[in-house]
């Protein structure tokens, strides 16, 4: 029997951007290695946009001179109602190899999926599925939701994103090219070690 | 404001924000006139290149006061504005927005970056003033970019800071090619092309060769679909709905009636009990998960029961 191991969009994501980035390759390995690096200054940003957006949510006032008011009130009215953070797990199998699916959606609703993303350089159709795995990956963590969309916003706009469910190919095919690319580069064990779930 | 139920609601009315964008003399004009009871904006004299037996009436804009003074005036008149090129619109609006507020110039005369702010806002502003009254087609130019090494892209010819807020309002967005001499819409987003697919409109579209005597109606029908494709989700929905709303409140209720560690298990068994839709099920989960952090109560591994953190 196989250790199950445990794979994250964030994982996947950092594989696929060895194939975009001059250094993708190291930053892979960090993330693979399960190292803490440092927030990048546009991660704390979206952290701050998002912990304002989710205490709009949770009933706070947002000050009438607060810089993102129009468009904390815009992606609130939307997302009101919906479950936030919601943690969720899958168990799937490919070819053989036991693997738990994990992940934080930031919003579900009625069979809704959303994620927030704070971007000060938007560009149209930045988290297209293709480009990211995040879409198929949640789509498998919840096989009841039949649509996803990325509310953006660069602090001034709202922007969107919509993928129902029968545009974006499923997760597997992504997964098994990670497993193979480890595999090829003499990382399955590293993977296993750090990604087992006890 | 009355609440309507998902049952009850009626698209019959929707007005529907289209974008159309193609490379030039691909028939964008004439495509955009096939829409109900169309107003063409002419912003770009582009009535001039369609049929005459396809040709409706038109506005042609010299500025884009005149364009909100005519729209105003189309209000119960017609069912569709076509604004074309919406390119052109955009650079109306700069010319607007250079007389009427200081903040879009610059000393030298030029346009300002805060004017793209103030054109942007309008833009909205007006997408959704128009949406209110009519069905909107915003018509675009395109040109051939590079993408990566052997790639093209078609991109919409816009002021580059307003071309990704241009398809924020729109419903659909579709580009149009010919291949192997047949017209084709496409509604999916591709390596080649934006496009906005929804309300199950969706992929590659043939656009019919329009021959003498045939009516000009494709858009006509194609809103038709959608509103049908709307009404029919929306009625297939109603039941899950129903169930849905029902487990949500249920849970609420367990949720809110465990008070010590003792209650979790049975709260858990309930919540899986209850008959689910949609993504009721896993949302209970979470709002149980939520009561017991606010509760401090955890699963200890060990002893496999529910025990307040210590």
């Amino acid at each position: 029997m196989r250790n199950k191991i445990r794979i994250t969009q964030s994982l996947l994501s950092a594989y696929e951007w060895v194939f975009k980035k001059d250094d993708g390759y190291e930053d892979f390995l960090k993330t693979l290695r399960r190292e803490k690096t440092p927030p990048t200054e546009a991660m704390l940003d979206g952290i701050r946009f998002e912990n304002c957006l989710n205490a709009v949510l949770n009933g706070e006032h947002i000050d009438s001179t607060h810089e993102w008011k129009p468009v904390i009130e815009e992606m609130a009215e939307e997302l009101q109602g919906s479950r936030q953070q919601v943690t969720l797990f899958r168990d799937i199998e490919i070819d053989g190899q036991p693997i738990l699916l994990h992940g934080v959606l930031d919003y579900l609703r009625e069979g809704h999926i959303w994620d927030c993303k704070f971007s000060k350089r938007y560009e149209l159709n930045k988290y297209h599925w293709s480009k990211t795995p995040q879409t198929a990956m949640y789509f498998a963590l919840v096989p009841e939701a039949f649509d996803f969309e990325y509310i953006i916003s660069d602090g001034k706009y709202v922007y969107r994103e919509y993928y129902p469910r029968d545009i974006v190919p499923p997760i597997e095919p992504r997964i098994r090219c990670f497993l193979a690319f480890l595999k090829q580069h003499d990382l399955y064990n590293i993977y296993h070690e750090k990604w087992r779930v006890n | 404001m009355p609440i309507i139920r998902s049952t009850d609601l009626n698209f019959a009315d929707k007005h529907i924000n289209l974008i159309i964008s193609a490379p030039p003399s691909m028939g964008k004009t004439t495509l955009a006139l096939s829409a109900p009871n169309p107003l063409l904006c002419d912003f770009d004299e582009g009535l001039a290149r369609v049929e005459p037996a396809h040709r409706k009436d038109a506005s042609i804009c010299k500025t884009y006061e005149e364009f909100l003074s005519d729209c105003k005036e189309a209000e119960g008149k017609y069912e569709t504005i076509v604004i074309d090129t919406a390119g052109a619109l955009i650079e109306s609006m700069k010319e607007w927005a250079m007389r009427t507020d200081p903040k879009a110039s610059k000393a030298n005369g030029g346009f300002s970056l805060q004017g793209y702010g103030v054109i942007k806002q309008e833009f909205l502003r007006l997408s959704a003033y128009l949406r209110k009254h009519f069905n909107v087609i915003f018509v675009f130019h395109e040109n051939l970019t590079r993408n990566g090494d052997d790639g093209v892209f078609y991109e919409l010819v816009v002021e580059g800071s307003t071309r990704s807020l241009v398809y924020q309002p729109a419903d659909l967005a579709c580009h149009l090619f010919i291949d192997h001499g047949k017209r084709y819409a496409g509604f999916t987003p591709t390596e080649s092309y934006n496009a906005k697919s929804a309300y199950g409109i969706k992929g590659i579209i043939e656009i019919p060769e329009l021959k003498e005597g045939d009516p000009n109606d494709f858009l006509t029908k194609l809103f038709a679909k959608v509103r049908a494709n709307l009404d029919a989700e929306s009625k297939s929905l109603a039941p899950q709905k129903a169930t849905y709303d029902a487990a949500i409140k249920e849970a609420r209720a367990i949720c809110d009636a465990v008070k010590n560690p003792e209650d979790v298990p049975l709260a858990a068994d309930a919540i899986k009990a209850l008959t689910h839709a949609l993504t009721s099920e896993k949302e209970a989960k979470d709002m149980l998960k939520k009561r017991l952090a606010e509760l401090n109560i955890v699963w200890d591994k060990t002893e496999k029961v529910y025990k307040y953190a210590e």
